[in-house]
């Protein structure tokens, strides 16, 4: 099982490499109709399947980490970092559907609580970083902040 | 020279220049003695903010951060035994006995001495060296220039990191990234699998962020059970014991002006980077030492020696940068970037053309400016940032960066998208440092990609013969055989050092 989960990264470059092979086998003709657009990618992808599939390979037969790797868990990234990136992307699609303000309180208060501090120390956190960021960023450099989809919260600035 | 000077005086002219440079120059030694923040994952949050000055604010805040951050690496290294930058570990060594010995004044104002001097003799080598190397590379051709992206590729991908083959996945991985989008030659969309925002290609800031930034988000969140608690300062100060004296200085500066040498000439190297610069001079002036005994028990020259090299890396890794428009390292990439963005084509031509003539000798002066700015705040406040530091809290910070993050992507493009890709891109930055391979290698090879690619199939254009063409060119015929050298020497270097690690 530890080894499984410390293959991991090598097991994520072959599905990648296979994609990318995929995806460049399937590219359409160019403009001028040739395929010379598709030589670099797919040469590419095939070099770093190839690259990633051995590296699997002789992990898997040698049953040890490799130098300069540092051990993977399978408790610590399940419990810990696939949460944290789910909580990421769903702080982005948060952004898309109910605004910047009030997406990023929710998510800055979460994330403050998973760094271990209380819930008030967090919210209260949360709403400073969140109005600082948001006069910084949309005020003075005047990003365009689009409204939330489904509700649209006004700051006070 | 005319031209350096006509840069400090475009510097001098802009007062809100000026301002950027010193502002920098604190940031930049704050996030370097920040243990878990680097110089780089820095940059990577401001760069969508550099898009909203002008290209010499920009530049000039970047390099001065990039500078001040080396530097600031030291504060941690002497002050928590814990390095702000993998290129201070070696300040490690004899930086934290002095402190436990009750010098840690000493330390910072020996580290300070020695980075200024270790920059600014690599600053002389970027001027100088950048513009001689440009002038020789005026007649390149699209072939010399693709044999230069491949060398490029081939030493990053085998100097940086621990294994040769994870270092090609990273760089054939970054290459690949780089293609999705339209293709340079036609405008054919590639590898988009129908998603509509892949067709105009990915941006560099959301890989940057997600890669360097929010990895270390997941790492610290990760760890967050195992180290909780404030950072504790080693060592009390003793009066009168955080002066360098006379006599001191005497026997640093010699070591200062050697591993200064040495640094430079690594740092003109692409991918070797400080942390090797400094090791390098650490065992160089450890041997040639008459008091051997006394390294690593809290030796000034100790301090001197790494703190000097790692520095003098800064300038000259910005050479192949200017003059090929090949960054050497992650920092010089982001710097490409950042030029681009401002509509500044690097290469031989940047010394020709001359608006951006007057920006790179702005910004070389901006270097050598940031040098006495972090020297100043250095030599007189690092104590006080150490101490100051040492209160912060991981807790507290990182929520913070981790916000910030978010906005920052947002900004490059202010489109939500770059947002996910940035999450995409923490996920696989985490697992690729988990896993020992370099994001370094896989940013820099995602910045050259499309350039080299280009260049490749216009020299395969202007060929007969097809890929023979590299063959009946000498210049970039021994390029290439150089790079493949520098394979074939570190793999025979690798099979070497494998049974002395594995007895």
């Amino acid at each position: 099982m530890k080894l499984a989960i410390n293959a991991l990264p090598a097991a994520c470059f072959l599905l990648f490499g296979l994609a990318m092979i995929y995806g460049s086998i399937t590219m359409e003709q160019s403009f001028s109709g040739t395929n010379e657009h598709r030589w670099v990618p797919l040469g590419m992808s095939v070099f770093v399947s190839v690259l990633a599939g051995w590296l699997l390979l002789s992990q898997t037969l040698r049953g040890s980490l490799d130098e300069g790797a540092e051990p993977l868990e399978w408790r610590s990234f399940a419990v810990k970092v696939v949460p944290c990136i789910a909580l990421f992307a769903a702080y982005a699609q948060g952004q898309i559907w109910f605004g910047y303000g009030a997406a990023t309180f929710a998510a800055g208060g979460l994330v403050f609580r998973l760094f271990q501090n209380s819930w008030i120390s967090s919210l209260m956190q949360s709403a400073i970083a969140t109005l600082v960021l948001y006069i910084l960023f949309f005020k003075m450099l005047k990003l365009y902040n689009p409204p939330g989809r489904w509700l649209d919260l006004p700051l006070p600035f | 020279m005319i031209d350096l000077l006509n840069g400090f005086a475009t510097l001098f002219a802009d007062p809100l220049a000026l301002v950027f440079v010193v502002g920098a120059a604190i940031v930049g030694v704050i996030v370097g003695a920040t243990p878990g923040l680097t110089s780089a994952a820095a940059i990577a949050m401001l760069v969508p903010v550099t898009l909203y000055m002008e290209p010499l604010h920009a530049l000039a805040a970047l390099v001065v951060i990039a500078k001040a951050g080396r530097f600031g690496g030291s504060i941690a290294a002497i002050m928590f035994n814990t390095p702000g930058t993998a290129a201070a570990a070696a300040t490690t060594i004899d930086g934290n006995p002095m402190s436990r010995k009750g010098q840690p004044g000493k330390a910072l104002k020996t580290a300070a001495i020695a980075s200024a001097i270790g920059d600014l003799v690599g600053d002389m080598l970027l001027i100088f060296g950048a513009v001689w190397i440009a002038s020789l590379t005026e007649k390149f051709g699209p072939t010399e220039y693709f044999a230069v992206y491949l060398s490029a590729f081939l030493v990053i991908s085998t100097v940086i990191g621990s294994s040769i083959i994870k270092g090609l996945i990273a760089t054939g991985a970054g290459i690949i990234v780089a293609m999705i989008g339209p293709d340079a030659m036609e405008g054919t969309i590639r590898l988009s699998f129908g998603v509509f925002e892949l067709n105009a290609g990915l941006h560099l800031v959301p890989l940057l962020i997600g890669m360097f930034v929010v990895s270390e988000v997941v790492i610290q969140l990760e760890n967050q059970s195992k180290s909780a608690g404030p950072i504790s300062i080693m060592g009390k100060l003793v009066p009168n014991g955080d002066r360098v004296t006379i006599p001191e200085l005497r026997r640093i500066l010699p070591v200062i002006g050697r591993s200064s040498i040495i640094g430079s000439l690594i740092g003109i190297l692409p991918g070797l980077g400080s942390s090797v610069a400094a090791f390098a001079a650490y065992g160089q002036e450890k041997a040639r030492a008459k008091n051997p005994e006394e390294w690593g028990e809290g030796a000034i020259e100790g301090v001197a020696a790494p703190e000097a090299a790692n520095n003098a890396v800064s300038g000259p890794s910005m050479i192949p940068l200017l003059a090929l428009g090949i960054p050497g390292s992650t920092i010089a990439a982001i710097i490409l970037g950042v030029f681009l963005i401002h509509g500044i084509q690097v290469g031989p031509g940047i010394f020709e053309n001359p608006q951006s003539r007057e920006i790179v000798f702005g910004f070389f002066a901006a270097g050598l400016l940031g040098i006495v700015a972090y020297f100043l705040i250095g030599y007189f406040g690092a104590g006080l940032i150490g101490r100051v530091i040492s209160k912060m809290s991981t807790k507290v910070l990182f929520p913070y960066i981790f916000l910030t993050c978010f906005v920052s992507a947002y900004a490059a493009r202010t489109n939500v998208f770059d947002v996910f890709v940035m999450c995409v891109a923490g996920f696989f930055g985490y697992l690729m440092r988990k896993g020992g391979y370099s994001t370094a290698a896989f940013l820099i090879a995602f910045v050259l990609a499309q350039e080299a690619e280009f260049r490749f199939r216009q020299s395969l254009v202007l060929s007969n013969d097809g890929i023979f063409i590299y063959l009946e060119k000498p210049i970039a015929l021994s390029f290439i055989a150089a790079a493949l050298c520098i394979l074939f020497f570190q793999i025979r270097k690798n099979r070497a050092d494998r049974p002395r690690k594995n007895p």
